[in-house]
């Protein structure tokens, strides 16, 4: 396992390191035929059968023996509501042929697969299409574009898109909606004159495309319209990582224009505009001024289910999370056909998408995605019940859902996790009572905690003895890998951990009535030391934790509380407001490379519980307490994002793991380099021994729409 | 034989004479008492109760286990069996020491007796670190009723921490079974007052007061528990958890009483012997302690008893939900919350086991409070 | 009767405005305030709240301005405008949140009280008319057990007595098969396959509770003397019994119908969580949890209006069946 993850990250340090040297060397050969450099639609396919076939030769008798598209879709055609397949999808030669996942037989299409809702970040990846792809040998994948090219001096990056490509409501698919989305929502929603995000939250991704000048001064792409299936991204540096930062973060760098105009601010007279004004860079016709009611009310329009607050929660809601709102033309293999209060969400095909499998038929095969509304408890059950067919689940409900595998007629399948740790405590660096957060970020404190647990028998209890028990790190064998780093301080040791804790000043060494230390001095003097861990909703691991570390923390006199979320998102919520919360128990945090993904380790975002609202320190210019390490952390955060060479990335990510070394703010107890998925047997083409992180989409990179139901 | 019946038939009509005479000198409350004892299923269900309360008041020293300690090496063990015979061989009480295994296919543990290792039960003893406790409160003391020599008794298993769920359903019922007597109090209280000054006074007092009993009564129970459970601070130490939650429970449930109460003046201030004691003089407030009162307490005494299986659903319920008592503090409801899964009935079964213990009391008292409301009018 | 109705409707409105003031208190009870948590949302990946957007905010829930000022705000704009405000942790009205849950809450309470009043009212008959019987004990013991076991247990142990028998835990209203298919009538049986248990969970106490007072209001009503005159002037004890018997002691329990449609309304809620019900129980639920204070709040508010409601129905109907209760009332 840990070869395989070696493996992929060095592939992926090479593919970088192309880049770089395409960037270092003006002078190097760039192919100017689309779909030839690196990641390219049909390079898949170059053993395959042209998909010419399913073309205007389609209509041909003989073809006709196995159907190429789905009944229901073929019953619309007949009855004249809807195009007929080749009108639907990209030409011959555009089309997406999916010759790797492929299934070897010739599968029937309908059915329903259902899984639970685990809210948006859960099946938005499952059916998402990005620009770019990045697969797990570590190159990229062209995916809705066709493929690029790259300038000689690295820094114009034209992209190809596919001929005759449509929305899910059958518009055409150009460039214009992608260089609309990048200049009419993704940089207006970021204020010219702070940097920071005003309404829709698709701004977050602005510092993706932009490169540091001569000054170090972040300088913006420009994106521009080339014609119908071409546009330009060009840099003001070279940028080695452009590409994976599309892959990885602004999956979709695309919006339908049509559809938008009416229900996005565009007022160049409004406060926070900072959008270019020039409409021929868009292409086509110009676009009406909209102001935030126009559009609210505009939206209302639509659909009684665009019914928001404010024009901010608007853009945040259809610009950024669209996947969420029925009638959303996307790109997607289903969408989503109801309301969110749904218990149930269903997610309907969508009648062009423009992928084929090896024979020319339209995917996907299935015709329908439910995602089931229950409470995290009820997974298992309902998976050996068959209420549901897909489960994911981690080493603490192993034994359950491998015993009733034959009940249940299912399969577990056991994918790849490249977790720095999987069960771990992050104490935020910046909770807003400064006593508290003075002892967090006192290092001996957090050396206390790490060793009066007891990793062993958390191994035993939360993860069935499946796990190792480590220090937050990168495992061994992956790029970002420090010798010794996973094996520091996790010995048990309670005396020890006392002696540091006696050392600490404003805290007390007695213990009060209940068995607490309390502080001495300051506005707590006198009061328990009392903290309170974030836990997930319904994750009985998370609870099992909370309480272990009640009593392994009793022993050093500190009082350990939980505070339990229902709903995930809120727990989310509480961890992006940065300083509301102490702490949270996680149980799988890290980074697959922290070069293209530094999120969860580094200082660039406020989610992830330790580093709070020093997540923000690049737009809030906040300083954090000296001798915490935490400047640190921020500078190298900052070094990476502004890198232009491959060097500095890889330095820039060095000192960010060091930093974490050195600090260990975020304790991790035991880690396991699996996750498990339980799928019903009716489903087929389950691909698993997948790398399963968020980079990689989760279950979306399994490519749910080859999957194919038989009974 | 026929000698000795007749020698017997004797003393037993004398008894029934003086029986008779009793019955016509006694007291209402004899009476009462009287004719409980005769409702069989009550009396069982008055002494199951007795036992019960005994074993909460006890529990620390019942139970082998504080709440705080658990051994990850019994995470999900099965109750452990006790023995008397190895081998043919009578020993006395023991267990046999516990072996762990992994499934190497699920990784599933299975505890498996360990037929060499002997743990014979030591009864009185000096259990071990980290179930200390304190008699009442005051005094330091850590024997146990029974602990395993060199091993581990499990009497109902373990749950998903390693806990003794034996202990925990022992020192659960301490919450579970006390609550609700704490609740019916405080709600005998807030509805004897209430409802006593609505109904001796009347008029603009009585109208308040029926305002607010009705707000109160409009309130459906069980979501305002949930609202106002919801409202404690976590942080809060199970002591005072215990008490808000008592108060939460009384706080829905007095109104109810408080209307029983001032019907019940209504209809008595109407009596004879009130307008007697009104005359002669006596003041309100012994008007209302001394002779009203009295005259319909045993109904509410049956009233009350009939309400406590509520409570203990409530607390049960609120408390299965994560908004009442949080782990590592115990109660029925809180043990019950692993349960809510189709897998651990299916793997784990002997989770369930404190079901049993909220279905028997809250039983007991519905028969018991049944008794008593027979015994009530024991003129009937 | 109008003048009763009258009476009863003020004190109605009154009762409201007293049990919104209540409710406001309630949800204003958890420490800090709802916006701390919004804060947090709009803080969501990254996005940035000024200053005087949160002041603004504050402004828009008068949250700066004393207790009264606020409920007032609150108060108001669900009596006039039918608001009930923004439920933050589902990012939309209150009012949405309510329309896609009451359907389904409401028609699984009335169902349940169909079964509660169809089951209990013959039980309750035949129990006090074979008093003693097998069945009387038979009934009686069941009554009791079904009591003493709370809700969510009765739920569990429903569930997994389902997946024994049918592979099927039954949990939700449909299938996940027909949970979105066109209405058939295979949908309908599938529905009332899984109403079995949720009717049967929530309505066992009241049946159990109604089953107990037929019995004794029946039992009092055989007791009474008019059944004696006419025995002895040879009416058949068939006819005494179903003629009259049966209806006097139906009164009280027709007239509890308020009573129950609203404690099977909030028996729903427990329930509601375990079985994975489509119910408001288990919105209230996380919106208590997630201190989403309006929605919880709108909620309970709701339940509250219903219980008055219901009492108001269970009065009216007890008044018309019993003019003395009338009387009494007006007489104050």
């Amino acid at each position: 396992m840990k070869k395989r993850i070696a493996a992929m990250l060095l592939a992926l340090v090479m593919i970088a390191g192309v880049f770089a040297g395409c960037a270092g060397q003006p002078t190097a050969t760039t192919p100017t035929t689309p779909a030839s450099n690196s990641g390219t639609a049909n390079s898949g396919n170059t053993d395959t059968t042209k998909p010419a076939d399913n073309g205007n030769q389609q209509a041909a008798p003989a073809e006709e023996a196995i159907e190429k598209e789905a009944p229901m879709l073929a019953a619309q055609v007949k009855d004249g509501k809807l195009p007929p397949l080749e009108e639907r999808i990209p030409t011959a030669e555009d089309v997406y042929v999916e010759a790797k996942y492929s299934p070897e037989e010739t599968p029937s299409y309908g059915g329903v697969v259902r899984t639970y809702n685990n809210g948006m970040w859960y099946w938005g990846p499952f059916c998402e299409e990005p620009l770019f792809r990045l697969l797990d040998d570590g190159t990229v994948e062209a995916n809705v574009a066709k493929g690029y090219d790259l300038s000689d001096d690295g820094l114009v990056y034209t992209i190809h898109l596919r001929e005759g490509m449509k929305w899910s409501d059958g518009t055409p698919f150009t460039a214009t909606d992608c260089v609309y989305y990048y200049n009419y929502v993704l940089v207006t929603d970021v204020d010219n004159e702070t940097g920071k995000i005003t309404k829709s939250n698709a701004g977050r991704n602005y510092g993706w495309y932009k490169t540091t000048d001569e000054n170090g001064i972040l300088r913006p792409a420009q994106v521009r319209y080339v014609d119908d299936l071409t546009f330009t991204i060009t840099l003001y540096s070279p940028k080695p990582t452009l590409l994976q930062a599309i892959c990885i973060d602004n999956k979709w760098m695309f919006c339908p224009k049509e559809w938008y105009k009416d229900i996005m601010v565009n007022d160049a007279s409004a406060p926070h505009w900072s959008g270019e004004t020039d409409l021929k860079l868009i292409g086509g016709e110009g676009l009406p001024t909209i102001t935030e009611e126009e559009a609210l009310a505009n939206a209302l329009k639509k659909s009684e289910l665009y019914n928001f607050e404010n024009f901010s929660k608007l853009g945040d809601q259809l610009g950024y999370r669209y996947w969420q709102y029925a009638g959303r033309p996307t790109l997607r293999p289903w969408n989503i056909v109801n309301a969110l209060t749904d218990q149930t969400l269903v997610f309907e095909r969508n009648p062009y998408y423009w992928k084929v499998d090896k024979d020319g038929r339209q995917l996907p095969y299935i015709d329908t995605v439910e995602f089931v509304g229950m409470d995290q408890n009820l997974w298992a059950q309902e998976e050996i019940a068959g209420n549901i067919d897909v489960a994911r689940f981690d080493a603490g409900d192993f034994p359950i859902y491998k015993a009733s595998e034959a009940v249940g007629n299912y399969t577990v399948y056991t994918e790849i996790s490249p977790s720095w740790s999987s069960v771990g405590l992050e104490l935020n660096q910046s909770y807003k009572d400064l006593q508290y957060r003075a002892l967090f970020q006192n290092i001996d404190f957090r050396h206390a905690l790490s060793i009066a647990a007891d990793r062993n028998e958390i191994n035993e209890i939360i993860g069935n003895g499946m796990m190792t028990p480590a220090q937050f790190a990168a495992p061994e064998g992956t790029g970002d890998y420090i010798a010794g780093a996973p094996q520091k301080w996790v010995e048990y040791d309670v005396a020890a951990a006392n002696k540091l804790l006696d050392g600490i000043e404003g805290i007390s060494k007695e213990l009060n009535a209940d068995g607490f230390r309390t502080f001495v001095g300051g506005e707590h003097d006198g009061q328990a030391i009392t903290i309170e861990l974030e836990t997930r909703a319904n994750a009985p691991s998370d609870a099992q934790l909370v309480a272990l570390l009640a009593k392994y923390y009793k022993a050093l006199g500190l009082q350990i509380v939980e505070s339990n979320n229902t709903d995930n998102n809120a727990r989310n919520e509480r961890y992006y407001a940065g300083d509301i919360f102490m702490g949270a128990v996680n149980s799988s945090s890290g980074s697959f490379n922290v070069m293209l993904r530094p999120d969860a380790v580094a200082a660039n975002r406020n989610n992830s519980a330790f580093v709070g609202k020093y997540g923000l320190e690049h737009q809030d210019a906040l300083t954090p307490e000296p001798g915490t390490g935490l400047a640190e952390l921020i500078d190298a955060t900052k070094a990476l994002v502004s890198a232009n060479k491959l060097e500095e990335l890889q330095a820039a990510s060095k000192r960010i793991a060091q930093a974490h070394y050195d600090n260990t703010w975020v304790i991790g107890f035991c880690v396991s380099d699996r996750t498990y998925d339980a799928v019903n047997n009716r489903v087929h083409n389950f691909r698993s021994g997948f790398v399963n992180c968020d980079e990689l989409r989760f279950l979306g990179y399994t490519k749910p729409y080859t999957w194919f139901i038989q009974d | 034989m026929e000698m000795k019946d007749k020698t017997k038939k004797t003393p037993v009509r004398k008894s029934q004479e003086k029986k008779s005479d009793k019955y016509y000198y006694a007291s209402q409350w004899q009476l009462m008492g009287r004719k409980f004892r005769k409702h069989k299923l009550a009396m069982i269900s008055a002494f199951v109760l007795m036992i019960f309360y005994l074993i909460a008041i006890l529990g620390n020293f019942i139970a082998p286990q504080g709440t705080e300690q658990y051994d990850g090496k019994y995470v999900n063990c099965a109750p452990t069996p006790v023995h008397l015979f190895h081998e043919g061989k009578f020993v006395g009480p023991f267990v046999y020491g516990l072996k762990m295994e992994r499934d190497p296919v699920t990784y599933m543990a299975h505890f498996a007796e360990d037929t060499e290792k002997i743990c014979r039960l030591r009864f009185f003893t000096e259990g071990d670190e980290g179930g200390e406790y304190k008699w009442f409160g005051l005094i330091p003391s850590n024997i146990h009723l029974f602990k395993a020599e060199d091993g581990k008794v499990f009497l109902f298993g373990t749950d998903n921490m390693g806990r003794d769920l034996f202990s925990r359903v022992v020192l659960g019922a301490q919450i579970s079974l006390f609550i609700p007597v704490a609740g019916m109090l405080m709600t005998l209280v807030l509805g004897l007052a209430i409802g006593s000054l609505a109904g001796y006074f009347g008029g603009w007092v009585d109208t308040v007061i029926q305002r607010i009993i009705e707000v109160v009564r409009s309130f459906p129970q069980v979501p305002l528990w949930m609202a106002l459970s919801a409202a404690i601070p976590k942080t809060m130490k199970p002591a005072q958890v215990f008490m808000l939650m008592t108060v939460i429970l009384s706080l829905v449930s007095w109104p109810g009483l408080a209307r029983v109460v001032r019907s019940k003046f209504i209809s008595v201030k109407k009596e004879d012997f009130i307008m007697a004691a009104r005359i002669s003089g006596a003041p309100a407030d012994k008007l209302i302690t001394r002779h009203m009162i009295p005259s319909f307490l045993s109904y509410i005494i049956v009233d009350m008893t009939m309400a406590i299986p509520g409570l203990i659903i409530g607390e049960t319920t609120l408390s299965f939900l994560g908004l009442g008592l949080r782990s590592p503090a115990t109660s029925w409801g809180v043990l019950l919350q692993e349960t809510n899964k189709l897998e651990t009935i299916m793997f784990y079964n002997w989770k369930l086991i404190p079901m049993i213990f909220v279905f028997l009391s809250v039983l007991a008292f519905n028969f018991m409070g049944d008794g008593l409301r027979d015994a009530a009018d024991p003129y009937k | 009767m109008v003048k009763f109705i009258v009476r009863k409707l003020l004190i109605m409105a009154l009762t409201v405005f007293l049990i919104s003031l209540a409710v406001f208190f309630i949800i204003t009870l958890p420490p800090g305030d709802f916006l701390t948590n919004y804060i947090g949302r709009l803080l969501a990946a990254g996005e940035q709240v000024n200053p005087a957007e949160i002041e603004a905010l504050r402004a828009a829930y008068a949250l700066d301005q004393p207790f009264f000022v606020q409920f007032w705000r609150w108060f108001s704009n669900i009596i006039l405008r039918g608001d009930f405000g923004y439920s933050f942790s589902l990012s939309m009205p209150v009012t949405s949140v309510i329309k896609a849950y009451i359907v389904p809450t409401m028609a699984l309470s009335i169902v349940t009280m169909l079964f509660t009043y169809l089951v209990s009212i013959p039980v309750g008959i035949y129990s006090a008319v074979h008093q003693y019987s097998f069945g009387d004990y038979a009934f009686t013991t069941i009554c009791f057990l079904g009591q003493a076991v709370p809700n969510f247990l009765m739920a569990i142990l429903l569930m997994f007595l389902a997946f024994k028998l049918t592979g099927d835990t039954m949990l939700g209203l449909f299938s996940p098969k027909f949970q979105n298919a066109p209405w058939s009538w295979e949908r309908v049986l599938d529905l009332l396959k899984h109403c079995i248990i949720p009717v049967l969970v929530i309505g066992l106490n009241n049946t159990c509770g109604l089953i107990r007072t037929m019995r004794s209001q029946m039992l009092d009503e055989l007791n009474k003397n008019y059944v004696m005159t006419g025995r002895a002037k040879g009416m058949k004890a068939r006819a005494i019994r179903y003629k009259y018997c049966v209806r006097a002691a139906v009164n009280p329990i027709a007239s509890s119908i308020g009573w129950s449609l609203v404690s099977i309304f909030t028996g729903t809620t427990i329930t509601a969580i375990v079985l994975n019900l489509p119910s408001m129980g288990t919105v209230m639920y996380n919106a208590l949890i997630n201190q989403d204070m309006f929605l919880a709040g709108s909620w309970l508010f709701l339940m509250a209006i219903a219980t008055v409601i219901g009492t108001f129905i269970s009065d009216v109907l007890l008044a018309w069946l019993d003019p003395r209760a009338r009387k009494e009332y007006l007489k104050g």
